[in-house]
């Protein structure tokens, strides 16, 4: 049989630790994009019988600027939608323990009403059978 | 690239925990108060069966006394 446990704290979001770490690697693998020879070795450069000359090389830079800014900005966009994450978290954890919260009181508040309807009927039974007896007395 | 691929799959795995809690947590938090609900009405119920009892007792009360004083 499972317990079932009511306002337990969230586990953790993502972590600073954990999103340091992928932001550095994404970073870091950006800037190995920074190297034209690798650009170069992609093959779009090689061709059969063709040596590599200044024109290939300067495209082959040009690639690397590009592929490095690309991987630069991919790692923030990441890191930003990480971040977003954990508020998202974070916001829906508190609508969430809102809602009960408020379903908590509307349900005590109605309990509370019935209660006191059937009270008040009882009180009103009490007091016809006094009626009713006082009124076969002095009759 | 191997580091890189490490470190996203630990974000995701880390998301996806976190959002299976959250999702248990509002599943019990539904099932607690539906629990309560049903306490709540079993409570009025016998609010209930208690009420008409009393009726009925002093109505018979009411009855007796008024037969043999009339």
């Amino acid at each position: 049989m499972n317990n079932v446990q009511i306002n337990q704290q969230l586990p953790a979001a993502l972590s600073q630790q954990q999103m340091r770490a992928a932001m550095n690697n994404q970073y870091a693998n950006a800037m190995a994009m920074g190297d034209p020879r690798y650009s170069v070795k992609s093959g779009q450069y090689i061709r059969p019988g063709m040596s590599l000359g200044k024109g290939q090389w300067n495209q082959a830079g040009i690639d690397s600027a590009r592929k490095m800014a690309e991987g630069v900005s991919d790692a923030y966009r990441q890191d930003l939608a990480n971040q977003q994450y954990n508020a998202n978290v974070g916001l829906q954890g508190q609508a969430n323990q809102e809602g009960f919260t408020q379903a908590l009181g509307g349900l005590q508040q109605q309990n509370n009403y019935a209660n006191q309807m059937a009270a008040l009927q009882r009180q009103q039974t009490a007091m016809n059978f006094a009626t009713s007896l006082l009124g076969g007395l002095l009759n | 690239m191997g580091d890189a691929n490490a470190a996203g799959y630990d974000i995701e795995a880390t998301k996806a925990n976190t959002d299976y809690a959250m999702k248990q947590q509002e599943a019990e938090r539904q099932l607690v108060l539906q629990g309560l609900q049903m306490m709540d009405r079993a409570q009025q119920n016998q609010n209930s069966v208690y009420n008409t009892r009393l009726q009925n007792m002093t109505g018979l009360a009411s009855n007796l006394l008024g037969g043999l004083f009339n």
